[in-house]
């Protein structure tokens, strides 16, 4: 017996064995349905038998024995639910690869209209027919209860998938077996030349948008064989879509659009608006109007739209909507009370406190829809910075990569408008200061792109923004020579972090030897310092000499409504952000610490934080009155840890806080003030201060 | 040369008239097809109606071809098969390979 002989004597024998435990396991799932041990032994049994046929040459027999696989690993995912029906086939296809393999073994050639009835058969368990109908019933079923989410898919698979087995269109498939494709865009620009065709390699890619009502989760499932060795990047577009209309479409250019979903290339859509002229240069060849003229308008026209962008807002119907059915229920609930008032008789004290509950309810509800009205996300602010940083890179033969994260962070538009132009000049300093040249990184051995990175997020009711460059870090040593010139320093005084800030922030501070287009003008940072603090923010700068700098802004996340813990001290009331406050707890006299001019520190979580009584902050109270409170409430600044003492902490409260600049003036330690539910009114700490306050008073006393 | 699974047959109007299945185990057979007949055709009649399933490596083979042919030379796909009219509808190629 040669090799061969031997091979397949092996092969044959295998095979029947293979068989049987297909058959064993097949009959144990009809009877337990479930992804258990049997659907694993009956996966490796066809599994074995596919690798084994192809190994020994039988190459039908092993194609027809992978599309059993491809159906039993849907199985295995949940994708295909286990039926009679199901079963039944599975049973006459053991039946009917013996016939194969008996075929095999005595030379003959399956039939191949036999072969090919089972091969339809199949393909139609396998979603090839009926798929519509499938998905047509599954949506009508859980369209009652779920929400549809809608899904951007982008499948850029490698050249090699045809090798491993996979073929996107049963990827594709698979994904209508959870949802609808409502788009289906497939790219064939990368196809080479016929002639120089590899026709084993792939060069098709795909973008998709799903409709479905499964999570994320679930599609990202169905490419779980391939998801780690090909670019498959799933996005959550359902905030796009409103009654299945993607709104996105609308407010993009007909070109860009048409690339989008498929329709041309970027090249096809380049070559068509090279051969457009804008409506300003007609006018000007045809000698209608003069080219200042025509940059007049664009420059009026440009400022208009800005002003328009800042004062107005685009709201969803929806959420109006959800707001005037708000105030009507108000209006309802106001009409009750009324009419209890009214009512002949004792005054139904019960029906009215419970009318009264659910106002408040109501009208809670109202004022956090309103502060969402004005959320907007940071993703068109970033989006900017990332042209501004590739067109100034440019100017500057510098090589920048930027990286965006937390692009979806929603801030206050008043807050975003505010900040735009801050976050503007910080990006320009990064370019022009931060990022070196390609040569100068390399020399430094670094790789000659640098990075600035976009970073946004939120902790607490504060939202962080980061800009991070990879450059050459602020020199603080030029910073210390030039601050003492200029008599901002003292020497020998320690540049820290803070002070690092005040002095370059000063109005008209600048190392710059030479004023470029960008920045080095010395009248940058300190409006950028000014205006963050304008909006209640605040900003820290990091930097290593050759490392680069971080410039963190914290900033609040609106300017309409504070949750805040509501606070008595000395028979006032302050409100207290809720965001800073890391812990609340009686005060225990056995936790302090003393040192200095009565300087206290308190144990907190395992960790000794400088503690003050609310009163000696504000000087409501002398020190001859001196006593501890009874509450204390720790707070976390995210640059500061401190405790204040208090006399008691009462309920958590959302508040609309008023300014009272214009009544007064501005007051350090207070972001202003508003009215309780009895009437009274109550201070809004501002934290930030009155960490400054705090940490400047503690300084003062040590030295 | 892997498996072919489909035949050819040209009727009396000159359309090539495809049965089977076309995927990548008989890519070669395809090739060798679409490079002996269709090469130095004026015009290329398909007709797809019994076609039961093909494959993206197949469909990228005859959409390449069509994209290499001169504008002078048509094309013309005449009748698709219930499977393959969904196959192209999922894959998103049916205006590479008809429009």
């Amino acid at each position: 017996m040669n090799e061969l002989e031997e091979t397949l004597q092996v092969f044959f024998a295998e095979t029947e064995d293979l068989l049987r435990r297909s058959e064993e396991s097949l009959l144990h799932i009809e009877a337990a349905p479930g992804s258990g041990p049997d659907l694993e032994e009956l996966f490796r049994a066809i599994h074995t038998l596919k690798s084994g046929s192809a190994m020994v040459g039988f190459n039908t027999l092993s194609g027809y024995v992978h599309l059993i696989e491809n159906l039993l690993d849907r199985i295995r995912n949940n994708q295909l639910p286990v039926t009679r029906p199901l079963i039944s086939f599975l049973l006459e296809d053991v039946d009917f690869i013996r016939t194969m393999v008996d075929g095999c073994a005595n030379g003959a050639d399956v039939d191949s209209d036999i072969l090919n009835a089972r091969k339809a058969q199949l393909n139609r368990f396998l979603g090839i027919k009926g798929v519509k109908e499938a998905t047509r019933e599954s949506a009508a079923d859980s369209s009652k209860a779920k929400k549809w989410h809608y899904y951007h898919i982008n499948l850029n698979f490698r050249e090699d998938l045809f090798d491993s087995g996979h073929d996107p269109l049963l990827i594709l498939l698979n994904l209508t077996e959870i949802g609808e494709c409502v788009e289906i865009a497939a790219d064939t620009s990368e196809l080479p030349c016929y002639k120089e065709m590899d026709f084993y390699k792939l060069y098709i890619s795909w973008q998709v948008i799903l409709k479905t009502t499964a999570s994320i989760q679930e599609v990202e499932d169905v490419f779980m064989f391939v998801k780690d060795e090909h670019n498959i990047v799933i996005d959550d577009i359902t905030d796009r879509y409103i009654e299945g209309v993607d709104l996105q479409l609308g407010a993009i250019p007909l070109g860009e659009a048409l690339v989008k979903r498929g329709g041309i290339t970027k090249e096809d859509l380049k070559s068509a608006l090279d051969k457009q002229k804008k409506l300003g240069e007609i006018l000007i060849d045809e000698g209608k109007i003069n080219k200042e003229a025509v940059q007049k308008m664009v420059s009026l026209q440009q400022e208009s739209r800005y002003v328009y962008r800042k004062t107005s807002l685009r709201v969803d119907v929806k959420k109006i909507d959800h707001l005037v059915n708000l105030a009507e229920e108000i209006g309802i609930n106001l009409s009750r009370v009324q009419s209890l008032l009214i009512r002949e008789g004792d005054l139904p004290r019960n029906e009215i406190e419970q009318e009264i509950e659910s106002l408040l309810k109501i009208n809670r509800e109202f004022q956090e829809q309103v502060a969402g009205i004005r959320m907007f996300s940071l993703k068109g602010t970033f989006q900017r910075f990332q042209r501004i940083v590739r067109d100034a890179a440019y100017d500057q033969k510098k090589q920048i990569k930027v990286i965006l994260s937390g692009i979806n962070t929603e801030l206050d538009k008043e807050v975003i408008e505010y900040i735009a132009d801050p976050l503007k000049h910080l990006v320009r300093n990064c370019v022009d200061h931060g990022i070196e040249l390609p040569e100068e990184r390399v020399a430094a051995g670094k790789p000659a792109e640098g990075t600035i990175e976009f970073k946004a997020y939120q902790k607490g009711g504060k939202i962080f923004i980061q800009i991070c460059d990879d450059g050459n870090g602020l020199d603080m040593e030029k910073i210390h020579r030039r601050a003492l010139e200029i008599g901002l320093n003292t020497a020998g005084e320690k540049l820290d972090n803070d002070r690092l800030v005040e002095i370059i922030c000063h109005p008209g501070f600048s190392t710059a030897s030479s004023v470029t287009e960008l920045s080095g003008r010395g009248v940058g940072l300190n409006v950028v310092k000014t205006e963050i603090e304008r909006v209640g923010g605040l900003m820290q700068i990091e930097t290593k000499k050759g490392k680069g700098t971080v410039f963190t802004l914290v900033l609040p996340l609106t300017f309409a409504l504070t949750e805040a813990l509501h606070v008595r001290d000395q028979g006032r009331s302050y409100l207290v952000p809720l965001w800073g406050i890391i812990g609340v707890e009686k005060f225990k006299p056995e936790r302090v610490r003393t040192f200095g001019a009565n300087e206290k520190v308190y144990r907190f979580m395992g960790e000794y934080l400088p503690l003050m009584n609310l009163y000696r902050i504000y000087k409501t109270m002398t020190s001859e009155n001196d006593r501890d409170g009874t509450i204390t409430v720790f707070l976390d600044t995210g640059k500061q840890r401190f405790g204040i003492l208090v006399d008691e902490a009462l309920d958590p409260y959302k508040a609309v806080i008023k300014t009272i600049e214009s009544n007064y003036q501005s007051v350090r330690g207070v972001s202003g003030a508003t009215i309780m539910g009895d009437g009274s009114a109550a201070i809004v700490l501002d934290l930030l201060g009155l960490e400054e306050i705090f940490f400047k008073t503690a300084r003062l006393a040590t030295n | 040369m892997g498996i072919q699974q489909f035949t050819v047959s040209q009727d009396t109007e000159g359309v090539f008239r495809f049965k089977g299945e076309l995927n990548i185990h008989g890519i070669e057979y395809l090739k060798e097809f679409v490079d002996t007949y269709f090469a130095e055709a004026k015009e290329i009649s398909l007709c797809l109606a019994e076609v039961t399933f093909a494959d993206t490596a197949s469909l990228q083979l005859l959409i390449a071809f069509r994209k290499s042919l001169e504008p002078k030379i048509k094309w013309r796909l005449l009748e698709l098969s219930p499977e393959l009219e969904k196959i192209l509808g999922i894959s998103g190629l049916k205006d590479s390979l008809i429009g």
